[in-house]
């Protein structure tokens, strides 16, 4: 499958078409540099010596008509008036990035690699899992790192437009800044998960509900378990990088940019667990107010952490109220239960089996609403029983 | 594991990247911009780190004052069902407390069964 059919796939399978023909995301998609325009102008806006090259070249790959043909139709190509065909764009992606400065042909790089890195990301995210599973995610997501190669990008190799050496480099400044930022959101991850475990410490399991949805990896966990989980810390290898060739500079100049954004986010990180921590001790503390009071209600909570968001619900119940709840279950329950066998009595007493009609529908319809009720006060018993065991202290 | 910054807000230290920024390859003004977009990002974080800590403060009270309102709402038995929404600084909180009066169903669930059995004794009393 050449690129230009290979790009195809790719957005008839992830976009759709707005009105207006651009290529718009579906949900969340990876974000696309259209390397096919940014190439098609470099090719309309060459100078001319550059022009010249690519000609030659183009002469030289495809025969004298082709090129014959792409001098007399350049200027229609240019204005719009003639419409590129597949054939003569696939042509000019494989001439033009030759003859580009090597700023802009890094530039095409870095777009290709992040293109399938950021593809590669996509493949590691959506995914609800407990917390147990928490270390396999992130360790499966190390190996994922590690095993990409240029493989995926080997069309650029065949092509001619990249040597190997070219795109080895500067996928290994991207699999290291992908590294870092996988190391740094589990460290911000657990460095969260540490600290729910802490304040959720004198819940007991039931009493609450929790979900941590992780940032980076838009993935969520099941806290159910938190206070019976330990939190092992796994420790991720460092990629080590050193940079070399004609991309030096500009690979240098791309992993700062990169290095500066994880720090900005370390520290938005340490900002935002700081404030999550004082919301969440001010939560709790209400949760206990309200219980001291006697009161019922159900609390909810969006708290943005260091790596990730935390949805915990607490359902306070008052001990008191369960209390006279049971009572009143109890008591509804004898009484149900004394209205049955009067029925069944009186039925005998006044010999209402003789009527057949009265029989049927009353024994059906009446017994079958105590019934009933006496089926749903028993369910509500059971559950406050074991709001009981939940809630008492 | 656990990070002793959970009650104090991190120091902004940009001593490393600084670092690596003067010994790449750059010129003096690619080198400055880039240390003032450093020092440009701190000052937005310690902007938003204001803000949300205030955007607590203000939920904190809110919340605070609701509840106060609501013990003396339940005081004087008034206190039906009703819900709050709060934007805090790192997100948000939503109370819905659950109203109702258990005091009027036990007179009522006695009386009933009081009559039930009054009525049974008054059939088969012979």
């Amino acid at each position: 499958m050449n690129y230009y059919s290979r790009r195809q796939y790719h957005y008839r399978k992830r976009y759709y078409k707005t009105s207006s023909g651009r290529q718009q995301p579906k949900g969340r998609t990876i974000k696309t540099f259209d390397i096919t325009s940014y190439i098609k102008n470099e090719f309309f806006n060459a100078d001319e010596i550059t022009f010249i090259r690519i000609a030659n070249l183009y002469r030289q790959l495809y025969g004298y008509e082709a090129y014959k043909y792409m001098i007399n139709t350049f200027v229609s190509w240019k204005s719009g008036f003639v419409g590129l065909s597949g054939q003569t764009l696939y042509r000019i992606l494989v001439c033009v990035p030759k003859f580009l400065s090597d700023e802009k042909r890094f530039y095409i790089l870095k777009c290709e690699v992040i293109y399938f890195i950021e593809e590669l990301h996509l493949k590691q995210q959506r995914k609800y899992i407990s917390l147990s599973q928490l270390n396999e995610l992130f360790e499966n997501y190390a190996k994922e790192i590690d095993n990409f190669n240029k493989i995926n990008l080997s069309w650029f190799v065949d092509k001619g437009i990249f040597n190997e050496t070219e795109i080895r480099q500067f996928l290994d400044v991207c699999k290291y800044a992908l590294n870092k930022k996988l190391i740094l959101s589990y460290q911000q991850v657990l460095n969260d998960l540490n600290l729910i475990k802490t304040k959720l410490s004198s819940f007991k399991q039931g009493s609450f509900d929790a979900n941590y949805q992780i940032d980076f990896l838009f993935s969520k966990v099941n806290l159910l378990n938190i206070n019976q989980t330990t939190l092992d810390f796994v420790q991720f290898n460092s990629h080590e990088i050193k940079l070399d060739g004609i991309f030096k500079q500009f690979a240098e100049k791309y992993i700062l940019d990169e290095l500066m954004k994880i720090e900005f986010t370390e520290k938005e990180g340490e900002v935002n667990r700081f404030v999550n921590s004082k919301d969440l001790d001010f939560f709790i503390s209400q949760y206990y107010e309200i219980l001291n009071k006697n009161n019922e209600a159900s609390l909810k909570s969006e708290f943005k952490g260091g790596g990730g968001q935390l949805y915990l619900s607490l359902e306070i119940k008052s001990l008191k109220k369960i209390h006279i709840s049971l009572f009143l279950s109890v008591a509804k329950l004898f009484l149900y239960a004394g209205l049955f066998i009067s029925a069944i009595i009186l039925f005998f007493v006044f010999q209402l089996y003789k009527i057949f009609e009265i029989l049927f529908f009353g024994g059906l319809i009446g017994g079958g609403i105590l019934l009933g009720a006496i089926s749903t006060e028993f369910k509500t018993i059971k559950n406050l029983n074991l709001d009981l065991k939940r809630y008492g202290k | 594991m656990e990070n002793n910054s959970n009650n104090q807000l991190v120091k902004l230290d940009n001593t490393k990247l600084i670092e690596t920024i003067n010994n790449l390859n750059l010129n003096d003004n690619e080198k400055r911009e880039l240390v003032k977009q450093l020092i440009s990002n701190d000052i937005e974080l310690l902007k938003n780190a204001k803000q949300k800590l205030a955007d607590s403060g203000v939920a904190q009270g809110d919340i605070s004052n609701f509840l106060a309102e609501l013990a003396a709402m339940s005081k004087k038995g008034m206190y039906a069902t009703t819900t709050l929404e709060a934007k805090t600084g790192s997100g948000k909180i939503t109370m819905q407390f659950k109203g109702g009066d258990t005091k009027l169903i036990i007179p009522v669930l006695v009386i009933l069964a009081i009559v039930i059995i009054a009525v049974l004794i008054i059939m088969f009393w012979k």
